[in-house]
């Protein structure tokens, strides 16, 4: 059972670990805006393309 | 308006209106190629003047500028937004919120704002500068993550006592079960100091106000299970309930936050569009004419005003009379005359050629302004409203309380000891469950089905006071009917081509509601050539068109029951005849007979005189008695005042004061600004279809809630019955209270499924 001694201690540390990351996301304003972030996912990239033409044209 | 949609955009699957990209954004995506910016007479440059910009400019925040963005509606207008960068090489950064239809731009030092203004308005948005943020936004974002970090500690708090006393529960026994339920005692502080602070505010200020409140029984049963606890733990013999209070609060807290965030989406979408957004003034100084913005405004300053222009401020008229379409503060649909000399109200817009007005106030001392202050901290306020959730944890807490006390007083001649912790016992478990997050989970789920389908609710207590309603008042105009103008018939009841020409050369110009209501009717694009064309203010239009003199002036003998004529003239005699009038919305009649079929009672309160009113009352099964015609804002609010249990629902201004004299004021689409201020309630799909939903959300709610109680009643008295005749373990209590949450979570859940 010793070896609860350190077990319980590391347990409760990576817990807090954990907590802390949390807090530090909530400041950053992470979950302000909960909507915006699963449509940037959808994003296809063809602007670039469409920048590559406008630039062949100038 | 509220047509059917069948046809989805081809890039993005948004459902649209039978064209084949839902808006500019998708089409630019899609075809790849982006299209010519439009070089309209629309000039931003006065955004890029010293005085605008500084307004604008943030100081607190990590961007420089917030737009408001209408017409955002798709992942591809974020992902066009996102890549303005790309498109204007000063602005660095673009993000976009898409709730709330925000852009925020990081920029660099010689950023334009007009450029990125034309850059929106050439893809279809129209972009509103959002001045600095005032500190109600600031306090609610706070607030918000000050209850996310609250409810994170209780959570992970909770999680960990639980693992610590599971193997005391399982037998564990001797020096590790005193470490282990130290350690709880521990992880329980967190809880008590930090995460409940709000339930302790809560129940210090329903002491002070002498009221009773949820949070009342759920600090008394927080309290009392830390001390029933620690006292326990302390003599090394009885129970020990902090892991059964920890969960219990941290469920609580999740319920809470998930109403709240519900809530703040509907404040947050009508707060952003101010009412005159972006608008430019032109004042006219030593003859100079100089771009200002409506603060800037003072009195006796002279501001010319350009057609479909908003008066900012009350002012005097000054070089020539004019028409003005003053819906907004008196929902007259129809133009008024205004002469020079007189005065005019700010909210007022032009509908005539520019004109230049004195202003008599600045924008805070105008009339508009002090209607919006009245409204916002209300002599008309609402009177206090006492929840069901509230009054049922009155009764259950005195009954509790009552209970404790009887048997600690009558226990303790046989065992003080066990007197003690008996009823100590009772008032933690009786702590009622369903009513502390079974109903705000009901709510917030309620509004959540609401936004769906297009309505949103201020409050989750409108949704309460809803049940109750019996007296539902309905504006006409707006409400009933629809605003605008529809041509309905006219004499002969066929007009040649010609004629229908003639009739839309001579109004081409006006932006008289008339003109547009026939524009609309007659789609064709054909006009011929006016000479002299003169628009006689208050009366119609007239010109010379080969060599023929036309006149189109409204037919006041001719006027028919619910709404206007107008005669065209040739040469002095009449040709024809059209009628027109506000159309009853098609689902008016049908919905008034719902609401009525449910033993509501409807009633009608117009402006308009009797006899359109009448009409309209008929058709929409509204007897003549409950028909109130003629009236005033002001006696709109007190004949709502004079009912009990009241729901009103309108969409001019001048139904604000009477929207919020009742228990229930709803605004419905395309309401002015000043009725969302005042409203609960506030429809975002036009027509009175959401209003039969919302009645039927409420009832569903009213099912759900009746059947937590019932469960959590029984419950807690089966509770109660345990803990007096001290079979409650606190293995049992460890068990029976995390079930009984879940349990009311999942037939709430089950309610709205």
């Amino acid at each position: 059972m010793n070896i609860l001694i350190i077990m319980i201690p590391m347990a409760l540390l990576l817990g807090l670990g954990f907590v802390f990351s949390f807090v530090w996301a909530v400041d950053q304003g992470q979950f302000e805006d909960v909507e915006t972030p699963a449509h940037r996912i959808l994003d296809s990239n063809d602007l670039e393309r469409i920048n590559n033409e406008r630039t062949d044209k100038v | 308006m509220d047509a059917v949609l069948s046809t989805k955009c081809s890039f993005c699957q948004t459902p649209t209106q039978n064209i084949a990209y839902c808006c500019e954004a998708c089409e630019i995506l899609d075809s790849k190629s982006l299209k010519p910016v439009a070089d309209d007479n629309l000039s931003f440059s006065f955004l890029d003047q010293p005085n605008f910009k500084s307004a604008f400019k943030m100081t607190k925040e990590a961007y420089d500028y917030e737009l408001y963005v209408e017409g955002l509606h798709c992942s591809s207008c974020i992902h066009l937004l996102e890549k303005i960068p790309d498109f204007d090489s000063n602005v660095i950064n673009a993000r976009v919120d898409y709730s709330r239809s925000l852009l925020q731009l990081t920029v660099e030092k010689n950023f334009s704002l007009a450029a990125v203004a034309k850059l929106l308005h050439s893809w279809g948005y129209t972009p509103h500068f959002l001045e600095r943020k005032s500190n109600a936004d600031d306090f609610i974002k706070k607030e918000n993550r000050a209850h996310l970090k609250k409810l994170a500690i209780a959570g992970a708090c909770a999680g960990n006592i639980m693992l610590f006393v599971i193997p005391v529960y399982s037998g564990l026994s001797g020096q590790w079960a005193t470490v282990f339920n130290w350690m709880s005692f521990l992880l329980f502080l967190p809880v008590l100091f930090y995460s409940a602070i709000p339930f302790y505010q809560g129940a210090w200020t329903s002491l002070r106000y002498k009221t009773i409140s949820v949070d009342l029984p759920i600090t008394v049963a927080l309290l009392g299970g830390f001390a029933l606890s620690t006292v326990n733990l302390v003599r090394g013999n009885g129970a020990i309930y902090y892991d059964s209070t920890a969960s219990f609060l941290f469920l609580i807290m999740c319920a809470r936050y998930y109403i709240k965030r519900t809530q703040q989406k509907f404040l947050s979408g009508v707060s952003v569009q101010d009412f005159f957004g972006t608008d430019h003034y032109v004042r006219i100084s030593n003859g100079q004419n100089l771009n200002v913005r409506l603060e800037e405004i003072q009195e006796n300053d002279v501001v010319a005003l350009t057609i479909s222009q908003m008066v900012p401020v009350d002012g005097i008229i000054l070089n020539h009379s004019a028409l003005f379409d003053t819906a907004v503060l008196n929902g007259e649909p129809l133009p008024r005359l205004f002469e020079p000399g007189m005065k005019i109200l700010a909210g007022s817009k032009l509908l005539s050629k520019g004109i230049e007005i004195k202003a008599c106030t600045d924008y805070e001392n105008s009339y508009l302004a002090g209607l919006l202050a009245e409204l916002k901290n209300g002599n008309g306020k609402k009177s206090q409203f006492v929840s069901l959730t509230d009054k049922l944890a009155q009764k259950l807490i005195l009954t509790v309380f009552f209970l404790a006390i009887v048997f600690f007083i009558a226990y303790f001649q046989i065992n003080p000891q066990e007197a003690f912790n008996r009823s100590l016992a009772l008032i933690v478990l009786a702590c009622p469950c369903a009513l502390a997050f079974g109903s705000p989970l009901a709510f917030g789920l309620a509004m959540k089905d609401a936004l769906k389908k297009g309505i949103l609710i201020k409050n989750s207590s409108s949704l309460e006071k809803l049940l109750k309603v019996e007296n539902i008042f309905f504006d006409k105009t707006g409400t009933l009917t629809d605003i605008d103008l529809e041509l309905n018939s006219t004499w002969p009841v066929f007009i040649d081509e010609k004629t229908r020409t003639i009739i839309l050369s001579l109004e081409q110009e006006s932006y008289h509601p008339i003109a547009f209501a026939i524009r609309k009717c007659w789609p064709q694009s054909k006009r011929i050539q006016v000479t002299d064309r003169k628009e006689q203010l208050g009366r119609g239009v007239s010109g010379t068109i080969e060599n023929n003199f036309y006149e189109l002036i409204q037919d006041t003998n001719a006027k028919s029951d619910t709404g206007l004529c107008v005669a065209l003239l040739e040469n002095g005699k009449s040709v024809c005849r059209l009628f027109l009038e506000a159309p009853l919305r098609q689902e008016a009649p049908g919905a008034i007979l719902n609401l009525k079929n449910d033993n509501h009672s409807c009633y009608l309160l117009t402006g308009d005189i009797s006899l359109a009113a009448t009409s309209i009352g008929y058709t929409c099964h509204i007897p003549s008695h409950d028909i109130f015609s003629s009236l005033k804002p002001e006696d709109k609010q007190d004949i709502v005042r004079q009912y009990k249990n009241t729901c009103m629902i309108g969409d001019g201004t001048n139904d604000a004061l009477a929207l919020r004299a009742a228990d229930v004021g709803i605004a419905v689409k395309g309401s002015t600004f000043i009725n969302l201020q005042a409203a609960d309630i506030y429809f975002t799909r036009a027509g009175l279809t959401p209003l039969v939903e919302l009645f039927e959300l409420s009832k569903k709610t009213k099912r759900v809630l009746i059947s937590n109680l019932t469960f959590s009643l029984t419950y807690n008295l089966i509770g109660g019955i345990l803990a007096l005749t001290g079979f409650v373990s606190p293995l049992l209590a460890a068990i029976l209270m995390p079930v009984s949450s879940f349990l009311i979570i999942a037939s709430t859940l089950w309610g709205f499924r």
